[in-house]
């Protein structure tokens, strides 16, 4: 059971006017923070849970929040070892306000204290912290004076713009690039003016961390509706020269910026030279949900690269808009594989009941991904009348077609494939039949066992017989009936001839029992 | 509605999600279309790698990184041509498991993951390293446009796992986390399962993660040759060196890691959204209670429990919201609970009510997830085809955010009150300061 100090009387003593009863009732907080003013690593725990204990009461309690802050303040100034100083610091980080400032400040300009510092200073939200890291700043050395800048950037202190700016074209690369990111997490007007001052005196090895603060000021920027300056700070950024991963961004936020351009720049990126920006490209038409723009991009298809159209195609296939399927229908007689299979994947969102026959002839014309993609279209296509056009294809087509529409008839679950599945059973071809009995034994279901068993007395004693036993060992088990299942059994195995129709009766019997016990 | 050339300027502040959202994340994010951009356009060389060859750096080679890398050099297309760890001795040992594999002397070791990063010939990095580490290596990559695979769980901080996934995002690179459980058929089984309304209108899901140990104060010791102690600290507060402070301890000790409740929920938790549909929003509520250890070297939370609320509208399979208990007194895994039946789900277990659920088939017209058979197959899969992978890191930065969010309102002992849009906390600055932490200089989380 977890030790607690409830202080909330001591608290309320705090509040209260009698002086001699505050006094009494920081005792214990005084108490509390000396004991760990000897802390070290290695010793017991236990006397700073105390003091955390405290800390998260003083959260609820402003009185007990000021004196625990004014005791933490005293134990940073006194001679308490490291240990103990930055312990106070993690509970100031979180309780800490303008009264615990000054006293961090100090340790923020010894080298040995000054991470410590800066861990409660970052966190507490107030200007004076703001002010403590500036005014730091000057006076310390160049491990601390980075870490200081860090602070400033993550705080997003707007007021230390101007201190920044001169850092960032300090000769120190380390210190200059410290400021550049620390002015781009900022990210205001004024920093954004910083930065592109320095951008045409900074050394060749921070033109990149200069690229990045901007995109984050031009972001933020975008953000704040200032949309016009932030797109001219994007396209600046959209160049060639600039590696490719700010290209990137220049493209996302120009995007963003430039609405009323943006479809344009997108089909412009997809028909041009550099594949880094196809994928964002394409992650954009998202922006551009309607039917229009569905037609405008899929229009271009064969104007594009084929690295562009493969992503493209990816792309319409997981927007569904139908729009796209005659463009992407002509890309399946693409010469580049890669594209091929690109558009038999997006049919398999895109298409119809004509299609489910382009995609069955696919998988029966061609091998390997492109074969697989085909089926996974043809299994996953979600019109209506896809089942229809199945089961046509199980009764009209032959060997390898109708094959690819039995194995779909299996995977899509069409229940009402059964009597074409059955014609195909008895094909002459083992080929055919095997697929079909695969097919019915995958959907197999209450009431087939008969059918099932009457397969399986006029199955050739063939490569095919073991899978019409499948089918009716499957047709068994799902037969809910089990007196009436044992009776057909019973009566099978009475008319059985063959030895192994017997046996292969009896094997179906066995099974049963084995899945009872 | 917007049409080609005839949109309206945008006069108005955008909030972030929608400058995300506008700017591609969310939908490829959400759906897995590739999204990204050749290998070959982002490299500083701008090569194309020979047979789409992939060559990798490994950083972070402990028990988890080499087990990665050996994963990797499984498959034929990969090529390990450089280690980095900051202890010689792991960084050797898979250096020597990379030569042997190739029959050479070719794979470079690496004390410092930015030279290893400044390398020239690299088109993807595996990122294996304590939790307080797994920001500043894989921005940096992600800025060199490397594709990356990245060890779980996200983030340190609510703050880091944000700026870790904008990165990504505006980088355009493919990131893979190491939530390898959606890779698994029965995981995404019992998601479908939940996702197709089979259970019902969801009310709860109980994640059940385990309990985290305790270890007894222990003693300042000398470095052990050949470990740059420092390096290993990196961005943590300074602390002096004891050996259950590093390598597998870290993730019991607040300063690198969350303890138990980041390791695993950054599975489970990632699974409870993969099924729910929540992967791209949060709780708006979170309160619990979590027993952390009063001394002793480790001090992440041992038992611990907490509820998040989920609103009407978060879930499309809640629609009157739900409430997800995470907690290390429950069964292990994720339970999904709805008013028809339940799915529970973990490593080697899927269980339903009524029995019979758990086989049933998802049909052509449901709602199918993402299918990945192999975790890394997936990712260099992903390289390849640039599409974004089954594990994209903003649904890592929000599975962690739920036990992040966890860790906080138990450390201070009261409910906490949670944006997921703009990702604060409502009317509570001090659980705010909780959202990041300064890191020890000169390291930095650039953006």
């Amino acid at each position: 059971m977890k030790k607690r100090f409830t202080l909330t009387m001591m608290a309320l003593a705090l509040t209260a006017q009698a002086s001699q009863a505050a006094i009494a009732a920081m005792e214990p907080i005084h108490d509390a923070v000396a004991r760990i003013a000897g802390y070290r690593f290695g010793d017991s725990r236990e006397p700073l849970t105390v003091v955390e204990d405290m800390a998260r009461e003083a959260l609820s309690n402003d009185a007990l929040r000021e004196a625990l802050t004014a005791a933490l303040v005293d134990l940073l100034g006194s001679e308490a070892t490291y240990e103990s100083k930055d312990f106070a610091c993690r509970q100031l980080a979180i309780i800490g306000g303008p009264a615990a400032v000054p006293a961090l400040a100090a340790l923020l300009r010894i080298p040995d204290t000054a991470d410590m510092a800066r861990y409660a200073l970052q966190a507490i939200p107030c200007p004076e912290a703001n002010q403590a890291l500036l005014d730091a700043l000057g006076s310390v050395a160049e491990p601390v004076q980075i870490g200081i800048i860090n602070s400033l950037g993550e705080r997003r202190d707007a007021a230390s713009v101007a201190m920044l700016a001169s850092y960032a074209m300090a000769s120190d690369p380390a210190l200059a690039e410290a400021a550049i990111h620390a002015l781009g997490k900022i990210g205001n007007t004024a920093a954004l003016d910083a930065l592109l001052s320095v951008q045409p005196h900074v050394a060749p090895v921070l033109r990149r961390a200069v690229a990045d603060a901007l995109i984050l000021c031009a972001e933020e920027l975008a953000i704040a509706g200032e949309t016009h300056r932030a797109a001219t700070v994007f396209e600046s950024l959209f160049d060639p020269a600039q590696p490719a991963t700010v290209r990137i961004a220049a493209f996302q936020g120009l995007v963003v910026s430039r609405p009323d351009t943006a479809l344009m720049l997108l089909i412009d990126v997809l028909t041009g030279a550099d594949a880094a920006l196809y994928g964002p490209a394409v992650a954009a038409l998202s922006y551009f949900p309607d039917t229009d723009a569905t037609k405008a991009v899929a229009h271009c298809l064969g104007k594009m690269a084929p690295d562009a159209q493969e992503m493209l195609l990816y792309g319409l296939g997981e927007r569904g808009d139908g729009a796209a399927l005659k463009s992407v229908v002509a890309m399946v007689g693409s010469d580049n594989q890669e594209v091929r299979i690109a558009a038999l994947t997006a049919l398999g969102s895109l298409g119809d009941g004509q299609t489910a026959h382009l995609l069955a002839r696919t998988a029966a014309q061609s091998e390997g991904r492109e074969r697989q993609a085909a089926r996974n279209s043809l299994y996953a296509v979600q019109a209506l009348c896809v089942d229809t056009t199945v089961i046509r294809g199980i009764r009209r087509e032959k060997a390898a077609l109708r094959i690819e529409y039995i194995r779909a008839a299996s995977e899509r679950g069409i229940k009402d494939a059964k009597p074409a599945l059955y014609r195909a059973a008895k094909a002459r071809r083992v080929e055919v039949r095997n697929a079909a009995y695969r097919a019915l034994t995958n959907l197999a279901g209450d009431g087939d066992l008969n059918v099932a068993l009457s397969l399986l007395h006029a199955a050739k004693r063939d490569a095919g017989f073991a899978e019409a036993e499948k089918f009716a060992a499957a047709a068994a088990a799902r037969t809910r009936n089990t007196e009436a299942r044992d009776a057909a059994l019973d009566a099978a195995l009475k008319t059985a001839k063959k030895e192994h129709l017997k046996a292969a009766i009896q094997r179906i019997r066995d099974g049963l029992a084995t899945d009872r016990n | 509605m917007n049409t080609h050339g005839k949109g309206k300027s945008v006069t108005t502040p955008l909030s972030r999600r929608t400058f995300l959202k506008r700017a591609g994340l969310a939908s490829c994010a959400a759906t897995g279309f590739p999204y990204i951009v050749p290998a070959s356009a982002l490299g500083t060389n701008g090569t194309v790698a020979p047979s789409n060859r992939i060559v990798m750096g490994c950083i972070g080679t402990g028990s988890q990184g080499t087990g990665n890398m050996e994963g990797f050099l499984g498959f034929r297309e990969v090529q390990v041509v450089a280690v980095c760890d900051v202890d010689r001795a792991h960084r050797d040992r898979a250096k020597d498991i990379v030569n042997a594999r190739y029959g050479n002397q070719d794979c470079t070791p690496y004390n410092d993951f930015r030279a290893l990063l400044a390398r020239d010939d690299l088109d993807a990095v595996s990122i294996a390293l304590p939790d307080h580490w797994h920001a500043i290596p894989a921005i940096a990559a992600a800025k060199k446009g490397l594709d990356i695979y990245a060890e779980k769980p996200l983030a340190l901080t609510i703050h880091e796992g944000r700026v870790m996934s904008d990165m990504v995002r505006r980088c355009g690179v493919v990131w893979q986390t190491g939530s390898w459980q959606r890779s698994q058929d029965h995981f995404r089984h019992a998601c479908e399962l939940v996702r197709n309304g089979r259970i019902g209108a969801v009310h709860t899901v109980e994640v059940g993660l385990p309990t985290g140990p305790t270890c007894d104060p222990q003693p300042e010791m000398p470095v052990p040759d050949g470990f740059d102690y420092d390096f290993w600290l990196g961005p943590a507060p300074w602390a002096p060196y004891t050996k259950e402070r590093c390598h597998w301890n870290f993730r019991w000790i607040l300063d690198y890691s969350g303890g138990q409740l980041t390791d695993w929920a950054a599975h489970h938790c990632d699974i409870a959204n993969w099924g729910m549909g929540t992967e791209y929003t949060g709780p708006i509520a979170v309160e619990g209670r979590g027993e952390y250890p009063r001394d002793g070297l480790w001090n992440a939370a041992t038992n611990y429990r907490f509820e998040c609320i989920y609103p009407k509208g978060a879930s499309p399979v809640a629609p009157d919201g739900f409430t997800m208990i995470v907690s290390n007194g429950l069964r292990g895994g994720a339970k999904f609970i709805g008013a028809d039946g339940w799915v529970s789900v973990d490593r080697g277990h899927l269980e339903t009510d009524p029995p019979s659920l758990k086989d049933a088939v998802i049909g052509p017209r449901e709602t199918r997830l993402y299918v990945s058979k192999n975790h890394a197959r997936n990712f260099l899969d992903c390289v390849r085809t640039r599409a974004a992978t089954i594990t994209p890191i903003e649904a890592a930065h929000r599975a962690i955010t739920i036990a992040h969010l966890g860790n906080i309102a138990m450390q201070l002992e009261r409910k906490v009150r949670w944006n997921p849009e703009t990702e604060q906390f409502v009317d509570d600055p001090e659980a705010d300061r909780m959202r990041s932490r300064a890191m020890r200089a000169p390291w930095r989380l650039e953006a």
